[in-house]
């Protein structure tokens, strides 16, 4: 018999719970040759900005066990480069279309959202992880209030598209943050970004990367992200994209019952170009073993 | 769209060339899309060390790919120690390559685990009827130097030690050469490519320069591996790792 497996995000409806995360899949022209993107939920793009990003000094690749550390700085061409060269590959594939949106003051961000005004995409997503400028570098998404007052810029610019908000795990309170979100009127939440780390070189006696600190990403981080999906998923009622070291079908059912509507899958992608596929496969697999008619009904189960 | 291999492939040999260096040869599908310059990502399927180990290609031959690799962490020491008959995920061939112009005399320059990929470049060019001297340079014991010998015209060492060849650095050598190259291929580390680039701007004998930086997807999706060209940084997978001397910038 047939298994439901589409979710649905702020009424757009996603084929099946898999997507992509931003900043590891570019603009998913690398892994057509891989995968079969209209088998993907969505793809969420790499991170946009309004002008032109030159990133961090390299290295800015740095391993750890079972996870690495990036300091890309958001590297890319502008919105309008990719509005032009990216968006229409990807208006080939039946799967829906994440942009992800950053900036270093409010009026980035609302220019990088009007950018789009007229392009045909299905949700912003938007980073506030970059830091604030005019709040001496701190990070938009490490204080409720600013949080806030971010999201209800974009929102009020997004037009029809649903704006996602992207939380940083490096707060003291995660639940917090998202509840500005919410507040500012954000359409669903993806959690969580990348934590702050750093690797030493002992023999060179420095840092690896070139920003001296980065963001970890892999299965190192995952409880830490399942935890996370699981106490906001419990505090506010929009949906979620739950992310953070899933590579596996079973890493994704656990997102899924602490309470995420998607799971998007990003530092896998480099370990095993399949992983997307595989963790969909894996998924169904698991709903037939276990008589599960619709996704939807292992969602937020763990009370 | 390119046609890359991405399967598990057979390792038929690995074994140690050098104190730290292993040559390991992998039974592939097809490889004649694979070029002199471009690299491969090998997987190692080990939870813990999640990223594939981007390696350049060192020679081909039919459907056997030889790459010679440093032991210089844990992935690379895994590496070695995998026998014959085991299997690896391999993707490839990656990156641009080495562009083969129309030069009638050229000089390869290599310095220590920048060597391998000149080889089959070496071999590359001598087919195209070109005139080939090899500049390898090393710290102590050279490697595939007697390879380079069945191809190359001429072949000179030098070591940092002395222990084989001219003690010091490989430039020098070159330097007091009297060839008149019309180009000049070099990989190695960065202070031999920067010195190359003077010479190459001295001289103006072209230069490409073949190079390496941390990588994470090695298909340019994550923008990790870069170099500084102009004014902008550009990805060593995609836009190299073969790159003209006079287009980085050195001072970074």
């Amino acid at each position: 018999m047939s298994r439901k497996l589409s979710v649905n995000i702020a009424g757009v409806e996603l084929k099946n719970p898999i997507v992509t995360a931003s900043g590891t899949f570019g603009s998913g022209k690398e892994y057509a040759q891989f995968i079969d993107l209209n088998r993907l939920g969505a793809i969420t793009v790499k991170g946009v900005s309004h002008e032109p990003w030159q990133g961090n000094p390299p290295p800015r690749i740095a391993e750890t066990h079972g996870g690495m550390l990036n300091a890309v700085g958001l590297q890319n061409p502008g919105a309008k480069d990719f509005i032009e060269k990216d968006l229409p590959f990807l208006k080939n594939f039946d799967t829906k279309i994440i942009v992800n949106l950053c900036g270093r003051t409010i009026e980035d961000y609302i220019a990088v959202t009007q950018d789009f005004s007229n392009a045909a995409i299905d949700f912003f997503e938007l980073n506030i992880s970059c830091p604030n400028i005019k709040a001496g570098g701190m990070s938009f998404g490490t204080e409720r209030k600013s949080a806030e007052e971010v999201t209800r810029a974009v929102k009020k610019h997004a037009g029809k598209t649903p704006v996602i908000v992207k939380l940083s795990p490096n707060v003291t309170d995660i639940v917090s943050i998202a509840k500005g979100a919410e507040a500012g009127g954000a359409d669903g939440l993806c959690l969580i970004n990348t934590l702050l780390g750093m690797k030493i070189d002992i023999h060179k006696k420095k840092p690896i990367l070139g920003n001296k600190v980065g963001g970890l990403s892999g299965p190192a981080i995952k409880p830490v992200a399942v935890r996370m999906v699981y106490q906001v998923a419990k505090a506010v009622s929009l949906p979620i994209i739950g992310t953070g070291g899933a590579a596996t079908w079973e890493d994704a059912i656990e997102f899924i019952m602490a309470g995420a509507t998607a799971v998007s899958v990003g530092t896998a992608n480099f370990s095993n170009p399949r992983a997307t596929i595989e963790m969909l496969d894996g998924i169904i697999a698991y709903m037939e073993n276990n008589d599960i008619k619709n996704i939807n009904e292992i969602r937020g189960i763990i009370e | 769209m390119k046609e890359f291999f991405f399967e598990h492939a057979e390792i038929i040999e690995n074994k140690s060339i050098s104190r730290e260096i292993f040559s390991m040869k992998i039974r592939m599908g097809d490889l004649k899309n694979a070029r002199a310059g471009q690299f491969v990502m090998v997987y190692l399927e080990k939870g813990e060390m999640l990223l594939p180990r981007p390696i350049s290609i060192c020679d081909i031959d039919s459907n056997t790919l030889e790459i010679v690799y440093q032991v210089v962490g844990k992935g690379t020491k895994v590496m070695s120690e995998m026998l014959p008959g085991q299997c690896l995920k391999i993707l490839g061939p990656l990156g641009n390559g080495f562009k083969i112009e129309t030069g009638q005399r050229v000089a390869l320059v290599g310095g220590g685990i920048g060597v391998p990929p000149l080889f089959l470049l070496a071999k590359t060019l001598v087919a195209n009827g070109m005139k080939v001297n090899a500049y390898l340079g090393f710290r102590t014991a050279p490697i595939l130097a007697e390879r380079f010998q069945t191809v190359a015209e001429n072949v000179f060492i030098a070591t940092e030690d002395g222990s084989v060849g001219h003690r010091g650095f490989i430039t020098e050598i070159l330097q007091s050469s009297n060839e008149k190259y019309d180009e000049i291929f070099a990989c190695g580390p960065l202070p031999l490519l920067r010195a190359l680039a003077e010479f190459s701007q001295a001289t103006e004998i072209p230069c490409q320069v073949c190079m390496e930086e941390r990588m994470a997807c090695g298909l340019g999706t994550c923008v990790g591996c870069v170099v500084r060209v102009g004014e902008s940084y550009v990805r060593i997978c995609t836009e190299g790792p073969v790159f003209s001397a006079n287009e980085v910038n050195w001072n970074e």
